[in-house]
C-alpha cells in the first residue's frame, strides 16, 4: 500500500479470530497495522466472511488467478483478493494470494 | 509461512529437543526454560502445533519456576545466568499468552500499534458490500487477517 500511494484502490481488512493466541477483540489499535486511509477494518469475531466465501474448500471458485503456499484447513485466512473496477460484491476477485507477505509484489501489480 | 521463517520453526524446534537433552541432564532448569523459550517460539509459526507448544511454554516455564527457586538442584555458579534466563523466558511465554499482538509484531521486526488509524467496525456483510460496491469504480482488495 505505501508502494502505491496514488493507487485508485479501496481495501478491506477483515481481521478474525484464528489462532488460539486471538482470544477477546482486539484493540482498535490493531488498525495501526495498516494505517492507509483508503483501508477500512473490520473485526469478524464470528468468522462470516470466510464462511460466506465457502471457507478453504472452495479457494478455486473465488478467484481467476489463485496463489496459495500454504495449507490452510477449514478458514480462509491471511489471504488477500483483488477485485477489477466494475466487480460486484459476489463476483470473483481476478487474483487470490496467500500469506500475503509472500505474494505482496504480486498485489502491488494488481493494484 | 515465508521460507524464512519455515527455517525459523525448523530451528526452533532443534532448539527445543537440544534444550529437552538439556533437561534430562544435570543442568535441567537451563534446559527447562529453554524449552519453554523454544517452544514458544516455534508456536509462532506452527499452526497446527501452536496450543499444544503454547501449553507446553507454561509447563516447562513453571517446573523452571520450582527447580530454580524451591529445588536449586545445579551448581550455584550457573545460577545467575540461569536467573536472567528464566525471568527472560518468563516475559517471553507470558507476553506471547498476554499480548500476542504486541510480541507478534516485534518478531515479525515491526513496532507495535499502540495508536488506532481508523474504526475497528463489528463485521455486517451488508455493510462491506454497501462500501465495496460503493466503490466499483476502483480497484479492490479484501484482506482477511488473524491478529496474531
Amino acid at each position: 500500500m505505501r508502494e502505491k500511494g496514488a493507487a485508485n484502490v479501496r481495501v478491506f481488512v477483515v481481521w478474525e479470530p484464528v489462532l488460539d493466541t486471538d482470544w477477546g477483540r482486539p484493540s482498535p489499535a490493531l488498525t495501526g497495522y495498516v494505517p492507509d486511509r483508503r483501508a477500512i477494518h473490520f473485526w469478524d469475531h464470528d468468522r462470516k466472511l470466510s464462511a460466506r466465501y465457502g471457507g478453504a474448500a472452495r479457494l478455486d471458485a473465488l478467484a481467476g488467478e489463485r496463489k496459495v503456499a500454504f495449507r490452510m484447513q477449514d478458514v480462509l485466512w491471511d489471504t488477500a483478493l483483488v477485485y477489477p473496477p466494475g466487480a460486484r460484491w459476489g463476483s470473483p476477485a481476478r487474483l487470490l494470494v496467500a500469506p500475503v507477505v509472500k505474494y505482496r509484489g504480486e498485489l502491488a501489480e494488481a493494484l | 509461512m515465508s521460507d524464512t521463517q519455515g527455517r525459523g520453526a525448523v530451528l526452533s524446534a532443534l532448539a527445543s529437543l537440544a534444550s529437552l537433552a538439556a533437561a534430562l541432564t544435570c543442568c535441567l532448569p537451563l534446559g527447562t526454560l529453554l524449552f519453554a523459550a523454544g517452544s514458544a517460539g516455534a508456536s509462532l509459526f506452527a499452526e497446527k502445533l501452536r496450543p499444544w507448544l503454547l501449553a507446553f511454554s507454561a509447563a516447562a516455564l513453571v517446573l523452571a519456576f520450582v527447580q530454580t527457586y524451591f529445588r536449586g538442584r545445579c551448581a550455584f555458579r550457573y545460577r545467575r545466568v540461569r536467573t536472567v534466563l528464566l525471568w527472560f523466558s518468563a516475559v517471553v511465554v507470558v507476553g506471547m499468552l498476554a499480548v500476542p499482538q504486541v510480541f507478534s509484531a516485534l518478531l515479525a521486526g515491526r513496532l507495535p500499534s499502540f495508536h488506532a488509524a481508523s474504526d475497528l467496525r463489528d463485521f455486517d456483510e451488508r455493510d462491506l458490500a454497501y462500501e465495496f460496491d460503493a466503490a466499483i469504480a476502483q480497484t479492490r482488495m479484501v484482506v482477511l487477517l488473524s491478529p496474531t
